[in-house]
């Protein structure tokens, strides 16, 4: 019996014992195809996807690689079935080739002309090719290219893309190393990106998405859209690039809500771009208004469906896509792969932490026992109203309160939903709070002065959850949020996963009422970061 | 002891004059070797030699043996009943291009298919006729069969692949088993499982539809699987007991009895889901899903299989089609089907373990060939241990890195919900499955020892919280049967009541200090707590006192009817009884003194004139419950076989058959009506 550290299951997930000696090179075997689904401390679980495995395809590896991959790292047999999906998954990548034709411009052809025959018989592929030019080949509309990529992929034939892209109009930048280098992963991301043509980098908050971005437009040497989430997010990367890059303020231009400029690079926000008047996107025009020679998507987990309708038409552009996560909340993995590309880089939020780069995480869910009075309140309360009232119990202000005093002088963060009770901590904490309705200009005051050390508490509604740099909180505590999705919770400890000084931990509190609708929220917190593998500890307030 | 002395010879070199003769004239071992090779042959055993070459020429049974030859043995015979007799020595020169003859023309004589006569080598007369008819694929080599299309991997992983798929198929039949255990499926009533639960098992299972199906059959040829009806449920598919001790046994065990009974099968699971001649769907587990050449095709699929080296495999693609038409030139007198069988055969084989990565594995190999104790031996190393521990998680899984022990799994799938199973097993531990466990009569200490004890790591805090959490709540709420409930604002006079020895029979029990239950019920509670002393209230279930008056008690009002109409019922009664009691007398009066029936022709006749006569007549009568009565009846008319006629017993008109009418007498005047 082979002794690996690798479990293939029939249901497609693989577990890695990482206690085995032979776990971290298995663990780089696979990475390539498998994806990571939890990581908590012995055993990670991996799942092949047909996503996963068109991704390896599209990095070159092939269907025996991942099957020798498979055997060689098993510790047990593995099911004969598993390996025939794998191979037959992966066979269908690449059956349909998009190129240029010398002639006919853009072209799909196969090799496989069943194949080909199949996905031409779909009604949903007939609008998007032209005229068949023999056997094998069908020509395709230069303006359909993404379109049909993303029907492809519904259709289970997803298509390689061969047709290369336009250089865009040069523009020299460059990385300006004098004081700081490119750590060695984010060098590796933006060269795979680079090699691979379009495609996303997966790297956690905080491991510097923004520097694999600047370094990807070192690469292409032309100029630049980026498109992000928000005005805040978009002012951090404008700053971030006049820091790190050869580029001047005046080669940035900000396009959002109050200033349009276009210039060299340009750095819109996603709201800008789908704003709708009269039926029509007015600012959809800035996507043409240059010759971008490089797209850059930032948080692609979060891109709205009329930015991946747009994108379809941007396929002869190079695009990267960073994110923390490719599991997005509405299902569109499948549009990323398509039309933006595949995965180029990925790396366990754990190894960049143990490589240093991130500060290690104290979790620490806080339980505290609601009142008689106000337990009886929840006991009657509807049901919508319950979980307001569980997570606003005023026990909560108490223990936050012990916890902030606990953690004077470390930069604190207390984040939460409900407006009345933020509003109701701010007053008892004596700190500044930034809700929806805070003016911009107001908020970036406010967190400059968190991030410069002037303010060391700052009370924030769930707002400032997206793509807002903060790089010193150590504490954060969350009071309340909503319904515990992953991608929240992502954010969250993204506030504190930031690069921190040497050997300080961040501690991330969550204040939960015990035996409530909160608690069981809390549950699939505890879950989420057990699984990505953070230590997890359960303290009673009130003991 | 004459004939033993002739067999010394080969009974080649000796002329024979029928193939009685010759048969007479062969060694027993070759006799042995024909009974072998056409076994309807032995059965009963023939009387003599004479017999035996009779049956042996019967068509039904050289129908059979022609099923057998290869293409190139069905040419020579063919050519031999164009030429006629011919001898030996000339036979090659009937079938140019072939360097096999000898071996064929001797496995035709082995068959008794051929016999040497003086002239030469001569075909039964019956083989004449069968094999003229049928048509012999063209161009085929005469030679020998095709070879197969075959890649090479390393026997080493062969052997893996092989281990994967045979523990994978053991352990799926457990958890179908133990699934239907739990959930037995309908059976339908044509002894099938319906569609729809063969859906439920691929996805039970993480198979597709048609290896679930092979999955099912395959239990149920095994005997691991049976009809039944438990307790009030339809006729099911249910484990049966011999699947609790194979259960029991090793995996590699189990697996080599798997494919003995597989080996074995007439079986077709590759046909679920296709139709049957009368386009209905066939069912797995469909008594008629079977094929009288299914276990030999298997078999010589196999073997072609097995002959090839170690860790030679059909080639992806073009390995089974060579197969194919290999089975077709070894056996070109079967039907189409034979090609079908083959396919799945070796898909079978796959799933099954006997081949991985396509090439017989070595422990497929001594399974196939009879060898159990070896292939327990070369498989055994290959299967996972079972083990006694698992690895606690903070996000309140475990993970079994291997099988585990059974009773150790039977206690985790108590306390824990199963995830994902396979090799290795993901349970995960949830309020809603600890829950299970307190319900089964687990007290925390014991879930809590219970972890403690198969984590080989300190079990994660988040998981003690959930089982403490999951304790605290269990049972705040608790629920009994109780006939009554009495309550007092003071505790007292229900504690006294509790002492009363008087009481001791209620049934009274203290849940609260101001509530007592009683098994009693109400309405012989309140009167016996009175004979206590006690003065109780009644309580309505709204909370309302409700106001007991004394208990008198009043019968109900009878309801009467007018005197009239009573009057007349009676009359009419009585006269019915009458005019019944006198058509009995009559009828007895009439009765014939002979008890002889009537002829049905002389019966019809009477009852005519009767008819005619309008005069009454005493019948015979045999009613529907098979009692013989007798009855005066005034017959109105005869048709349909059926008699209408007015009856003085019951008063009224009635049919009778009239195939039951026994006997027929006139009576010489009609009776004055009632």
């Amino acid at each position: 019996m082979n002794d690996g550290p690798l479990i293939v299951q029939s249901d497609k997930t693989l577990l890695l014992e990482i206690d085995h000696p032979g776990a971290a090179a298995c663990r780089t075997a696979i990475a390539p195809f498998a994806e990571l689904e939890r990581s908590p401390e012995h055993v990670h679980t991996y799942r092949l996807t047909p996503l996963g495995l068109w991704n390896a395809r599209a990095a070159g590896h092939d269907a025996e690689q991942v099957v020798d991959t498979l055997l060689e790292h098993s510790r047990y047999a593995v099911p004969h079935a598993l390996l025939v999906d794998v191979a037959e998954t992966m066979a269908r990548f690449g059956r349909l080739r998009l190129e240029k034709h010398p002639t006919h411009g853009l072209v799909m052809s196969s090799t496989d002309r069943p194949v080909l025959e199949e996905v031409l018989r779909s009604k949903k592929v007939a609008g998007l090719v032209g005229a068949r030019l023999d056997d094998d080949t069908v020509a395709v509309h230069p303006a359909e290219r993404g379109n049909l990529k993303q029907v492809l992929l519904k259709l289970g034939w997803p298509a390689e893309d061969y047709a290369g892209y336009v250089d865009g109009e040069a523009h020299a930048i460059a990385l300006d190393e004098s004081e700081w280098t490119l750590r060695a992963y984010q060098k590796e991301a933006a060269e795979s990106f680079w090699h691979g043509g379009s495609g996303v980098v997966v790297l956690p908050c905080g491991a510097g998405k923004t520097l694999v971005g600047a370094a990807a437009m070192g690469h292409a040497q032309a100029t630049t859209l980026i498109l992000v989430t928000n005005t805040v997010s978009a002012r951090q990367w404008k700053d971030e690039l006049v820091r790190r890059t050869s580029l001047t303020p005046d080669e940035i231009g900000e396009y959002s809500g109050s200033v349009k400029e276009v210039r060299p690079v340009t750095i819109a926000t996603y709201q800008v771009l789908t704003t709708r008047r009269k039926g029509v996107y007015p600012h959809l025009e800035l996507l043409d208004a240059r010759d971008w020679g490089l797209v850059v998507y930032d948080e692609v987990h979060l891109l709205p469906a009329p930015i991946f309708r747009m994108t379809a038409n941007l396929q002869a552009r190079r695009r990267l896509g960073l994110t923390a996560t490719l599991v997005r909340e509405d299902g569109r993995e499948g549009d990323v792969f398509s039309l933006i590309g595949p995965k180029r880089y990925d790396a366990p939020w754990k190894d960049i932490e143990a490589q240093g780069w991130i500060a290690p995480a104290d979790c620490v869910e806080v339980r505290v026992t609601l009142p008689q009075g106000e337990r009886l309140a929840y006991a009657t309360a509807e049901p919508e109203e319950r979980y307001r009232l569980a997570s606003c119990t005023h026990h909560k202000i108490d223990v936050t309160r012990r916890l902030v005093a606990q953690h004077a002088g470390q930069p604190t963060l207390v984040i939460g939903q409900y407006i009345d009770q933020l509003d109701e901590l701010a007053a008892a904490l004596d700190a500044p709070v930034i809700k929806g309705e805070t003016p911009v200009k107001e908020r970036q005051r406010l967190f400059e002065a968190f991030r410069s050390g002037e303010l060391g508490l700052l009370v924030v509604s769930k707002v400032a959850n997206f793509s807002i740099d903060l790089p010193s909180a150590e504490v954060a505590i969350q009071v309340s949020g909503s319904f515990g999705s992953r991608q929240e919770e992502a954010q969250r400890l993204g506030r504190l996963l930031r690069p921190k000084e040497e050997g300080k931990t961040a501690h991330f509190y969550t204040i939960v009422s015990r035996d409530t609708v909160d608690a069981d929220f809390a549950q699939n917190r505890q879950r989420f970061l057990a699984e990505q593998g953070y230590a997890y500890r359960i303290v009673d307030a009130d003991a | 002891m004459e004939r033993m002395a002739g067999t010394s010879s080969t009974g080649t070199t000796q002329v024979a004059r029928s193939l009685a003769d010759q048969l007479r004239g062969w060694p027993d071992d070759r006799l042995a070797q024909l009974l072998v090779a056409r076994p309807d042959l032995a059965t009963p055993p023939p009387h003599d030699s004479g017999q035996l070459a009779s049956r042996a020429a019967t068509r039904a049974s050289v129908l059979r043996a022609l099923d057998r030859l290869t293409h190139g043995e069905l040419a020579i015979l063919s050519a031999l009943v164009t030429a006629g007799q011919t001898p030996r020595a000339e036979v090659p020169a009937l079938v140019p291009g072939t360097s096999t003859v000898e071996h064929a023309v001797r496995r035709l004589e082995d068959l008794a298919l051929v016999w040497e006569s003086s002239v030469g080598l001569r075909p039964l007369s019956v083989v004449a006729d069968l094999v003229s008819r049928s048509t012999l694929p063209e161009g085929a080599p005469l030679d020998g069969p095709p070879d197969l299309v075959v890649t090479e991997h390393p026997a080493e992983r062969v052997d893996r692949a092989g281990a994967g798929a045979a523990f994978e198929t053991v352990h799926r039949l457990e958890v179908l088993l133990d699934a239907w255990g739990n959930q037995p499926p309908v059976a339908l009533r044509s002894g099938g499982l319906g569609v729809r639960d063969q859906r439920s098992t691929a996805a039970l299972l993480h198979v597709e539809e048609r290896t679930a199906a092979f999955l099912v059959e395959l239990a149920g040829a095994a005997g691991l699987l049976a009809t039944g009806s438990p307790g009030e449920l339809p006729e099911s598919w249910l484990p049966t007991d011999a699947y609790d001790a194979w259960c029991r046994r090793p995996a590699a065990e189990r697996w080599v009895d798997l494919v003995r009974t597989w080996a074995s099968s007439a079986r077709i699971p590759g046909r679920v889901g296709a139709r049957d001649a009368s386009g209905r769907v066939l069912n797995a587990l469909a008594p008629d899903l079977v094929d009288p050449h299914a276990v030999d095709t298997r078999l010589l699929a196999l073997a072609q299989l097995t002959a090839l080296a170690p860790g030679a495999a059909l080639a992806t693609g073009t390995g089974v089609p060579s197969l194919v038409a290999r089975l077709r030139w070894l056996r070109p007198r079967r039907p189409a089907s034979q090609d079908a069988l083959a396919a799945w055969a070796v898909e079978e084989a796959a799933v099954l373990g006997v081949t991985g990565l396509g090439a017989i594995s070595t422990a497929g190999r001594a399974a196939l060939a009879g060898d159990g104790d070896r292939a327990v031996e070369l498989l055994t190393p290959l299967l996972p241990e079972p083990l006694d521990h698992v690895l606690l998680q903070g996000d309140l899984t475990a993970v079994a890195p291997g099988p585990l022990l059974p009773e150790l799994a039977g206690r985790l799938h108590l306390v824990a919900d199963v995830e994902s199973r396979g090799g290795a097993s993901v349970h995960r531990f949830s309020s809603g499955s600890l829950r299970r466990a307190l319900d089964a009569g687990w007290s925390g200490q014991e879930i809590h020892d219970f972890l403690a004890e198969i984590s080989r790591t300190p079990v994660p805090q988040a998981l003690s919280y959930l089982v403490d959490d999951t304790v605290r709540t269990f049972g705040t709420l608790r629920v009994g049967y109780a006939e009554a409930f009495l309550r007092a604002d003071d505790p007292a006079a229900l504690e006294e009541l509790l002492r009363d020895r008087r009481a001791g029979a209620l049934g009274l029990r203290r849940i609260a200090p101001t509530v007592l239950i009683s098994t009693t019920p109400i309405e012989v509670l309140l009167p016996r707590l009175r004979e206590i002393g006690a003065a109780p209230v009644v309580e309505a279930s709204d909370g309302t006192v409700r106001v007991a008056r004394p208990d008198v008690h009043r019968a109900r009002t009878p309801r009467t009817r007018g005197a009239g109409r009573a009057a007349a019922r009676n009359a009419a009664g009585i006269t019915a009884a009458v005019s019944a009691i006198r058509a009995g007398d009559r009828a007895g009066d009439l009765r014939p003194p002979d008890p002889t029936g009537t002829t049905p022709a002389a019966a019809l006749a009477m009852l005519r004139q009767a008819i005619e006569a309008e005069s009454a007549v005493w019948i015979g009568y045999v009613d529907d419950q098979g009692g013989s009565t007798e009855r005066v009846v005034d017959p109105v008319r005869l048709e349909g076989g059926r008699l209408t006629a007015y009856d003085h017993r019951t008063d009224g008109e009635r049919s009778f058959a009239v195939h039951r009418i026994t006997a027929v007498r006139l009576v010489a005047d009609r009776p004055d009506g009632a």
